[in-house]
């Protein structure tokens, strides 16, 4: 019988090192390679959940409203083809891409989501510009706010996912990206209207969202402040 | 044999305590444990499958299956002959789905000379799995040609399922007594890094019983409260350490009503204690932690507590919210499970004490091991048993580290008490 030099415990014929600590064993008297393990090793995972069988339900439920709308709209105004069933299709198919369209992967990939929800943004908004241009909304504001939200959602994902960092980090990251989208707000409101006035919104976030998120990058460093911040906002 | 009144009925009520668990039921996290009893010798499937077939008849109450009705979930008689007996897994207390296991609500698991059995709670306890088991492992025994009694926690197969041992005693506190509320407030919790989903890290010390109980006396203390007292100085200890805010440190210890109240049921009839320590108070020292464990315990555990706690847990399930429909129930169930749930409790401590088996069975039998099943953000939840002369405590982790686990057993080794480490890691 081995016991572990720094737990004190006794431990089973076949342990490599202690579970407790980690200290390798070693026993010269009693070298036991082939010691039945005390636990089985054949893990057995239950299959996962049906998540493309759920995926075709809600796609059944999203088509049967639509295809009585187009129906409805087909029938009521014969003459002027479809009047209003279109911005109930448009909408349910962007709604079917954000929400159902994960569904249909065992394992998605975000950055991939991201993309296609931006694009089906895109699209949904292109559908108005296309119906009701006036003028060159869609190219010189929705586009780049679109695109650079998606830029963003993929920038959170990183850094949420990949380094995991401490609360106050993740606060102080979506802080400055507010600031940051709210200055490219306020560029492609310029562009647009070409007036200064359209700055003024979105200079009062970035003022807002700048030192707040300065304030999360100095509790990060600062235990005092945390310690103080625990006390204060407990629930 | 002949069968009761009782025994043909084609189907059950879930039970009180029971009622809860189907609807906290979800696909990552199950309410389950297990119980296994380690042989002498080497377990021979074909002859297990056979004295599962052979014990199940004389537990009416688990050879069913569970099915959903408009106001509640029931069970109905399993028109499967038994579970399949399946070779023993890595990552054991994984989900249940209702449809899977010939859709018994137990799973039957062997391995070298170990049996196991998992329950699903909503099918009763912990003294009713490990008699299971016990009555199994005396069958497999007389299977493989020993003269195997009966006794203790050993049941009579030829003989049918007593009345007492199928009704749900719960309901014969209705109404009548006091009723006690209790806390919901927050306590400190260990974090860790978790495990893979359906993964779990088991560590079960194994020590004698008597060099246990001697300890515990030397506190005047019962092992169960000297051990839960140690694991939950083994928190303090860890909160100490981290530089999170100070929360109460609270330790859930199980009942088995069936003494108390003398019952003789194989269903659910347990009830939980919640003993709190706040360390904010000022230091603490092990031996204040075991002696304002034994007190709180004993000040609760008495039977006027026991019928108010009872008729607590009757007036929700008798009150105005048993006509809502099935679902509105479980989706109530579910968030006030997520919401308040575990957030009272720090760690989990069931002991289900010291099994009792015929004199000529001992000889085949080294020791018992139970597993309470994995907490959703409990990280670790620590089952106790005893059977002869050896005691083991397990612990069952769905994080990655093993410090409060080192802790425990290594304060138990200071204390004098030899302590033999075996794990699934």
């Amino acid at each position: 019988m081995s016991y572990c030099v720094n737990c004190g415990v006794e431990l089973d014929a076949s342990a490599k090192k202690c579970v407790l600590c980690d200290t390798p064993v070693y026993n010269p008297k009693q070298q036991n390679e082939d010691a039945p393990t005390p636990y089985s090793d054949r893990v057995v995972l239950p299959p996962k959940v049906r998540r493309r069988f759920s995926a075709f339900l809600f796609s059944v439920i999203l088509l049967l409203p639509n295809i009585v709308c187009l129906l409805i709209d087909l029938l009521v105004s014969k003459e002027n083809g479809l009047y209003w069933a279109h911005f109930v299709n448009t909408a349910s198919l962007m709604l079917w891409i954000l929400f159902v369209l994960p569904f249909l992967f065992q394992k998605a990939r975000t950055f991939v989501l991201i993309l296609v929800d931006s694009l089906a943004i895109l699209g949904y908004v292109y559908f108005f510009y296309h119906l009701f241009a006036t003028r060159e909304w869609f190219w010189s504001m929705a586009l780049p706010l679109v695109v650079v939200l998606g830029v963003f959602a993929c920038v959170t994902v990183e850094v949420f996912e990949r380094k995991k960092p401490d609360w106050p980090v993740q606060a102080a990251v979506i802080c400055f990206q507010i600031a940051v989208y709210a200055a490219v707000c306020a560029v492609a409101l310029y562009l647009y209207f070409g007036t200064p006035l359209s700055l003024a919104i979105p200079v009062v976030i970035g003022a807002c969202s700048l030192p707040v998120g300065g304030f999360f990058i100095y509790v990060k460093n600062s235990r005092r402040m945390r310690a103080w911040l625990s006390r204060r906002f407990f629930v | 044999m002949a069968k009761t009144k009782t025994q043909n009925k084609f189907w059950f009520k879930l039970d009180n305590a029971g009622k809860v668990f189907p609807g906290q039921n979800t696909s990552r996290w199950s309410n389950i444990f297990r119980s296994t009893l380690v042989m002498e010798e080497k377990i021979d499937p074909a002859v297990l499958e056979q004295a599962v077939k052979d014990v199940l008849p004389r537990f009416p109450c688990f050879d069913v299956c569970i099915k959903s009705g408009f106001f509640w979930f029931y069970l109905e008689k399993n028109p499967h002959d038994a579970p399949p007996v399946c070779e023993d897994i890595n990552n054991p207390c994984y989900r249940v789905k209702f449809n899977e296991n010939n859709r018994f609500l137990f799973r039957v698991f062997y391995r070298e000379n170990h049996i196991a059995v998992e329950f699903f709670h909503a099918l009763t306890d912990g003294a009713g799995a490990t008699t299971f088991l016990c009555t199994l492992a005396a069958q497999y025994l007389r299977l493989c040609g020993h003269e195997i009694g009966v006794g203790g926690n050993v049941l009579n197969i030829n003989e049918p399922a007593p009345e007492s041992e199928l009704t749900d005693p719960f309901y014969d506190y209705e109404g009548k007594h006091g009723r006690s509320g209790r806390s919901t407030r927050k306590v400190y919790h260990y974090r860790g890094t978790p495990l893979p989903p359906h993964t779990v890290g088991i560590i079960t010390g194994i020590m004698p019983t008597d060099v246990v109980l001697k300890k515990a006396k030397e506190y005047g203390a019962t092992a169960t409260e000297y051990l839960s007292a140690v694991l939950l100085y083994c928190f303090y200890e860890q909160q100490k350490k981290e530089t999170r805010r100070e929360n109460d440190l609270s330790v859930q210890i199980p009942v088995s009503l069936r003494k108390p109240f003398n019952r003789k049921t194989l269903r659910n009839f347990t009830l939980t204690y919640s003993i709190r320590i706040d360390p904010s108070l000022g230091e603490y020292t092990l031996e204040e932690f075991i002696r304002q464990i034994m007190l709180n315990l004993r000040l609760v555990n008495n039977t006027k507590n026991l019928q108010a706690m009872v008729a607590s847990n009757l007036k929700l399930e008798k009150g105005a919210m048993r006509y809502l429909p099935l679902f509105i129930k479980n989706l109530g169930i579910n968030i006030s499970f997520r919401l308040t749930g575990e957030h009272s409790t720090t760690v989990l401590f069931s002991n289900v004490g010291k099994l009792n088996i015929p004199p000529e069975m001992e000889s085949h039998v080294q020791r018992l091991d139970f597993l309470a099943g994995p907490g959703k953000i409990n990280g670790v939840r620590v089952g106790c048993g005893s059977i002869k002369n050896v005691l083991t405590v397990s612990f069952l982790d769905i994080c990655k580290e093993t410090e409060i686990e080192r802790r425990f057993f290594t304060t138990l080794v200071k204390a004098g008490i030899p302590v033999k480490i075996v794990s699934n890691r």
